[in-house]
């Protein structure tokens, strides 16, 4: 496959994987607002755009202390809006969208008629709705549904597209994209953990990581700030935890180079994704180090994904002519 | 006048039949032609609401397809849905293929023509056609001069223009360079099987969905003799160039790759892409590209579309180019003008498909012609396309005629000029009613070790009242063209149900 497709593919799989992560951040919000207190709303918003990395309209960018205030007095309303349909804004759901799409059109040739139907006509339809149309009824629906889209987005993908380099491009993007925000969201909940006085509901963090029932399933509805986080980082059967996704990604470039990762000397991308699946299944699970695994999954997803670039998409030509 | 077939109709009710006008689908005095009758009956027993929902079925297809395409304007770019037309153009199946056959030999004596202009240049020498008008020409490539193309097929893909009046069809232009608009025509078929699928099969309409494979194995027998798996690419401007979903369309169904210019590279005339696995060998190129601006070095080096070297690979038959540099010389406006003495001249026979009669501004008196009689004809510029830099004589105001005459005075060899024709019209849905819309017809002709042309084409519409002018960039929009078999002692279908 090109490399520039298979560049378009990557990133088509990571911009709807953000904007996954982005609706299911702000269905939870939405829903806190009828659960928690108003203290417990602003902190949730703080925590989202961390979370997400985009700075709030008209908040500080640098992400000071006094974030957590000024949330208090914004309204849900504007805050939702910019980051559901905000134009002007990257990070926002239609934004989001708008680029997996734009990736997606400069890589037809590799994806099916009903991939691209299904991202397209979601799109538009996206681009068409404002707030106000729902915000006021069932603003959860709203973005359950439109969850919903992009699972049947991944639906018509594994069972219409050939599970070929394409595909594998795609599940890569997927599993690097998640492992990504998933450690910035619990990189956010991390300072409630030592918190004796927080009265943080940690089923929102489930939720925001889609793994409320698989964590019911493993333990029980009793929710455990430790268990949750170590759950979610070490799990390795459920698709939202680092270890799993950790996993997919070791497998995944096992697939697009099998040599790379099979003979000597390894592919440096390679030699990352097997440190990062071997801190996840074999790494501490002590809680004091817990921040330093969180850094150092950070550190690897990044110098992996650069890896990945290196030498699949972005390779000098002149080590690849052939006869050399 | 009104036909008198339609009176009932309430959707025909506006339909306002001019018979100085040929109609595809009522014939002079208003009632249906035999192959149109079944098709006819139908839309008139149609509700016009339930013709509206056809209609926003087919548009919102397009819409979710993704086949838009983007206008240039001053000021900002537009991405709009391509206009489609869900009432198709019904054509004959006997008149079809006499119209096959003339493109085929059309399309045979040009790229003879293209041989013999790009090595000894027979045509020339015999006095057939003037040296100016080809060595002249900005669309002859010096470059092209002894290259040897597999087949003489310069041009291996081609769509014509064909437009009817009264007389029959003829050829408006031909497009040699880099035809677009199959994609369209195909999406079009796809999008009306699927909203009238009874009616449509019972229509016994010819089949076109096998352009793409057929596309492909032309591509495949132009690839140099040593290759027995020739990897094949189309090479696309990219995701900004109006025909780019034609481009991804044409890629997905060929399951070809379709390339950039930055995804190719040539070493040692050989030309390469790369993949994730490291760089593969290309052996066909279809080009979706310019001349100008395939190769940087040979041609237009502010070029960053194209591949630098690829132009020595060419000629080094290290790759072939579909079609080949250097046919736009061919379908140059003022060579229009000598295609049946070309063709007499290659083939030693007559044009199968009536020329339309061109006058050369470059001639004095041809110039003094066109002059005196501006408000009748059609004036166009040599070496433009896409419906720009023309004169629709008897529809421009006085002021645009004078402005154009000025040009035209300034530069003369620039013009050519044809009589206004009184081109067909067929129905087209118009809001909840069927008004007549001139139409024109581009089939698609590929030709390499043989000629294949999938019977059908692009209909295109002028949408616009009483305009003429055809092209989605000023407001034309596309319709299905059915080529239907109307059985000898059918009787006419009027009572079958659907």
């Amino acid at each position: 496959m090109l490399a520039r497709v298979a560049d378009n593919l990557y990133w088509m799989s990571r911009y709807l994987e953000r904007s996954d992560q982005t609706i299911r951040l702000l269905g939870v919000q939405v829903r806190s607002v009828t659960d928690n207190t108003s203290a417990q709303v602003a902190a949730g918003w703080t925590r989202l755009f961390r979370s997400l990395k985009v700075a709030p309209p008209g908040g500080d960018p640098l992400y000071s202390e006094q974030l957590e205030d000024s949330f208090l007095l914004a309204d849900a309303y504007t805050l939702a809006d910019f980051m559901s349909f905000e134009s002007e804004n990257p990070g926002s759901m239609v934004s989001l969208w708008g680029m997996s799409r734009e990736n997606a059109r400069q890589a037809r040739q590799e994806i099916t008629q009903e991939m691209w139907g299904q991202l397209n006509r979601t799109y538009l339809s996206l681009r068409d709705t404002q707030l106000h149309f729902f915000w006021n009824k069932e603003p959860e629906n709203f973005y359950r549904e439109t969850s919903a889209q992009i699972y049947l987005f991944r639906g018509v993908t594994d069972n219409g597209l050939r599970h070929g380099l394409a595909w594998d491009f795609i599940r890569l993007g997927r599993f690097m994209e998640r492992i990504q925000v998933t450690t910035e969201i619990l990189d956010n909940y991390l300072p409630a953990l030592d918190d004796e006085n927080t009265d943080l509901d940690w089923s929102l963090l489930l939720r925001s990581c889609a793994s409320f029932e698989p964590y019911c399933r493993h333990y029980t509805p009793e929710i455990d700030p430790w268990k949750v986080m170590t759950f979610l980082i070490h799990e390795p059967e459920s698709p939202h935890t680092l270890r799993f996704a950790a996993e997919e990604i070791r497998n995944g470039l096992g697939r697009i180079d099998p040599a790379g990762g099979a003979r000597h000397p390894l592919q440096a991308a390679h030699r990352i994704a097997g440190q990062l699946r071997a801190l996840l299944v074999y790494g501490s699970q002590e809680r004091e180090d817990l921040a330093g695994t969180l850094a150092e999954v950070r550190r690897l997803s990044r110098g992996l994904h650069d890896e990945i670039y290196r030498r699949y998409i972005f390779y000098p030509a002149d080590q690849a002519l052939p006869g050399r | 006048m009104i036909p008198v077939a339609a009176t009932a109709a309430p959707a025909f009710r506006q339909y306002d039949h001019d018979p100085s006008f040929y109609d595809e689908m009522f014939d002079r005095d208003g009632s249906p032609r035999r192959h149109c009758a079944d098709f006819f009956e139908t839309i008139r027993e149609t509700p016009p609401d339930d013709l509206r929902q056809i209609q926003e079925r087919v548009t919102r297809s397009f819409l979710h397809e993704g086949i838009t395409f983007t206008v240039y304007g001053d000021e900002q770019t537009i991405e709009r849905v391509f206009p489609i037309d869900c009432l198709p153009r019904i054509v004959r199946g006997d008149e079809w293929d006499e119209v096959a056959r003339g493109l085929e030999q059309r399309l045979r004596a040009l790229n003879l023509f293209l041989h013999d202009i790009y090595h000894q240049g027979h045509i020339i020498r015999d006095g057939v056609i003037p040296a100016e008008l080809v060595y002249g020409n900005k669309h002859y490539r010096i470059e092209m001069r002894g290259v040897e193309v597999p087949h003489g097929a310069y041009v291996s893909v081609c769509g014509t223009d064909l437009v009817r009046t009264h007389d029959g069809f003829a050829v408006l232009e031909d497009n040699l360079r880099v035809p677009s608009g199959v994609s369209y025509m195909l999406a079009c078929r796809d999008a009306i099987k699927r909203s009238m699928p009874r009616l449509f099969r019972r229509s016994r309409v010819r089949d076109v969905e096998h352009y793409s494979r057929r596309l492909l194995e032309t591509l495949r027998s132009l690839a140099p003799p040593q290759v027995s798996d020739p990897s094949i690419v189309l090479l696309t401007p990219g995701v900004y160039n109006s025909a780019y979903y034609e481009h991804a369309f044409l890629a997905r169904q060929m399951g070809i790759e379709l390339v950039e210019g930055r995804d190719l590279l040539v070493h040692n005339r050989r030309v390469y892409m790369r993949t994730t696995a490291g760089l593969r060998q290309v052996d066909v190129i279809y080009r979706r590209i310019d001349d100008d601006f395939i190769d940087p070095v040979t041609f237009r080096e502010d070029s960053v579309l194209g591949v630098p070297g690829l132009f020595h690979a060419y000629r080094a038959g290290r790759v072939v180019i579909a079609n080949a540099p250097g046919t736009g010389i061919a379908d140059d406006k003022a060579v229009y003008a000598y295609v049946p003495r070309i063709i007499k001249y290659y083939l030693g026979q007559e044009s199968l498909i009536k020329p339309i009669p061109t006058t050369l501004c470059r001639e004095r008196e041809g110039l003094a012609y066109t002059l005196a009689n501006l408000d009748k004809l059609v004036v166009k510029m040599v070496g433009e396309s896409g419906g720009y830099g023309m004169l629709v004589g008897p529809h421009a105001s006085g002021s645009e005629r004078k402005e154009f005459a000025a040009a035209l005075r300034a530069n003369p060899d620039n013009y050519i000029s044809q009589p206004t024709l009184a081109l067909s019209r067929a129905p087209c849905l118009v809001g909840a009613h069927i008004e007549p819309r001139h139409v024109d017809l581009r089939p698609f002709i590929l030709q390499a070790e043989r000629t294949e042309i999938v019977p059908g084409g692009l209909c295109r519409v002028a949408l616009k009242k009483g305009s003429l002018v055809v092209n989605s960039s000023q407001g034309g929009g596309s319709k299905d063209a059915w080529i239907v078999d109307v059985p000898e002692a059918a009787e006419p279908a009027a009572a079958a149900s659907a």
